[in-house]
């Protein structure tokens, strides 16, 4: 039941429509970075660097840990719709539909939910990576590789950071573990769509819900007028540069699964079909 | 109910009747002051600080202060847009975002056979638009009265004082600003921005999947951010960069023109296309 579920997973346009949407903003964000830095790098090479120039690194630039540019703003505020749209709306669809009952009777209430889950998760995982990815392939094309500096104020990733020593020492491994991280973060965004059930009549508000259960939570954690609450506010989980604590992130990550299986524990196994 | 006997007239009237009483009942409409609730939040900690009872015009007058123009941050600087501005502006492309889709599906393709004609079914749901968008500000305004109550500020003092000042940074002095000036900057132009956000979402709605028109409708109130001129209609949200405030980038006339366009651009782009489009097949 797990292949056929990745396989519908895999196979439908909006897991595309998802992909696509993450590419251009990747593609913007290498634009407009490459609007910036291109200059910086004619001054380079006329020696006219500047008394300001800190140095020049694909590491200081990458998506992954600046949101200073429109593109990356937008996806640090919106990423949990990108992990909702490829499948999150699934079980919404074949429960309304009654596939579920058919699906259920043939292979039993367990399975399904678990192989439910992880198509789930994976593809929405896999969307919210992407364009960290992306964008990491298309400014290694222009930018240097060249090792970040612990001393260079521009790093995004101050000392005491989650994985910080990783990022100074070696960056590249770094990158690949942060987007393993946003890989987890986003799954457990895209599983929240199981908290719609079969009640929500509209599909875009089935992909709506894991955003708006976010900011929600992002707006309570700023009502609080703590920074340490602001700072656990899940809409950032995905932004190395906020500097969340891991066991935040775990914790987070963790709870959102576990809240979004119970809602398709009770939908699936213990809900009258 | 709509039934096929009514003069053209007669049906015109029923499907705004329709609209008006089916799209402003709902529940959502309680939604409204949790969009304001952390500016309005943030205004009373901002005045606690400075000793000062808020009043409802600097209440109303802070949600849509917006962020200083940001032509070119320095590098290591984080861009932080604040949550307070994001929820009140983009908080009406959540409520109105379900209605026009209820009523291009199921039940809703009885009233668009029976009204008879296309045209006046979409302008229907354009003046419906309007009219949430009008409420949507009355919850901003019912919002600001509770917290200034809460405050213990005076519900009917127009001053313009101190705390307008410190709101946008400084930068501006008590009588430098009329009142008028303020009340177009402050409400009139975030109500234009918030009317035209949520027509460009409902049109876009006709073009493309529902998400990707919120998100669309998203990312253009974001790029305000980024552009700081007249033409981009998404700066109506943010009263910081009018000149008719501060020196700013902003003129307030082209803003309005901007404004009036998007919005007739959304209701001319809507029409085109629900003429054509096919709408019992159609699916969300």
């Amino acid at each position: 039941m797990l292949k056929i579920e990745v396989w519908k997973a895999f196979h439908n346009s909006l897991f595309w429509m998802a992909i696509l949407v993450g590419s251009m903003i990747a593609v913007l964000e290498a634009f407009l970075t490459w609007t910036v830095v291109w200059p910086m790098m004619q001054n380079i090479v006329t020696m006219d660097i500047g008394r300001n120039f800190r140095g020049l690194s694909l590491f200081y630039e990458w998506m992954g840990v600046v949101s200073l540019r429109f593109s990356s703003a937008l996806y640090y505020l919106v990423w949990p719709v990108l992990g909702a749209l490829p499948f999150g709306w699934s079980f919404w669809k074949e429960k309304n539909d009654g596939i579920t009952n058919q699906v259920v009777l043939r292979g039993g209430r367990k399975n399904y939910l678990n192989a439910k889950m992880t198509a789930v998760f994976v593809t929405g995982g896999i969307c919210v990576m992407w364009p960290l990815l992306l964008n990491l392939m298309l400014e290694a094309m222009f930018l240097q590789a060249s090792m970040p500096n612990v001393l260079h104020e521009i790093s995004a990733v101050s000392n005491g950071y989650f994985l910080s020593k990783l990022y100074y020492a070696h960056p590249w491994i770094y990158c690949l573990c942060w987007c393993v991280v946003v890989f987890f973060v986003g799954g457990a965004a895209a599983s929240l769509c199981f908290v719609a059930g079969s009640r929500v009549k509209l599909f875009v508000m089935v992909v709506l819900i894991p955003y708006f259960i976010y900011m929600a939570i992002t707006i309570a954690c700023n009502l609080t007028g703590q920074i340490e609450a602001v700072k656990i506010a899940p809409i950032h989980l995905v932004n190395a540069a906020i500097g969340m604590n891991p066991w935040i992130i775990l914790l987070e990550t963790l709870l959102f699964t576990g809240i979004a299986y119970a809602f398709g524990y009770y939908y699936v196994v213990k809900q009258e079909l | 109910v709509l039934t096929l006997n009514l003069s053209k007239k007669e049906m015109k009237a029923e499907l705004i009747k329709h609209d008006l009483r089916c799209g402003l009942f709902r529940w959502k409409y309680l939604l409204v002051p949790v969009c304001f609730v952390l500016s309005m939040y943030f205004t009373m900690l901002m005045c606690e600080g400075w000793g000062h009872q808020g009043n409802l015009i600097d209440y109303l007058t802070r949600v849509y202060v917006g962020i200083e123009p940001i032509q070119q941050l320095p590098r290591g600087d984080s861009l932080e847009i604040p949550f307070d501005w994001l929820a009140a502006t983009c908080g009406i492309l959540f409520v109105n975002l379900e209605y026009l889709l209820f009523d291009l599906t199921a039940s809703g393709h009885q009233v668009i056979l029976r009204s008879g004609s296309r045209t006046e079914w979409y302008l229907s749901k354009c003046l419906w638009n309007f009219v949430s968008c009008l409420i949507y500000f009355l919850g901003m305004l019912l919002t600001a009265l509770v917290f200034t109550w809460l405050d213990g500020g005076r519900v009917f003092d127009f001053t313009i004082g101190e705390m307008i000042a410190a709101f946008y940074g400084g930068r501006i002095q008590a009588g430098t600003i009329s009142l008028g000036g303020l009340f177009y900057i402050s409400i009139v132009l975030p109500f234009l921005n918030t009317a035209a956000l949520s027509m460009l979402q409902m049109c876009l709605c006709l073009y493309m999947r529902p998400v990707l028109a919120f998100l669309a409708a998203f990312g253009a109130q974001i790029l305000a951010v980024f552009l700081p001129y007249s033409w981009m209609f998404s700066n109506g949200a943010m009263s910081t960069r009018s000149t008719l405030a501060i020196i700013g980038t902003v003129d307030p006339v082209i803003l309005t023109i901007s404004l009036i366009a998007v919005v007739g651009g959304s209701i001319v782009a809507g029409l085109v296309k629900i003429k054509k489009t096919d709408i019992l097949g159609r699916k969300e």
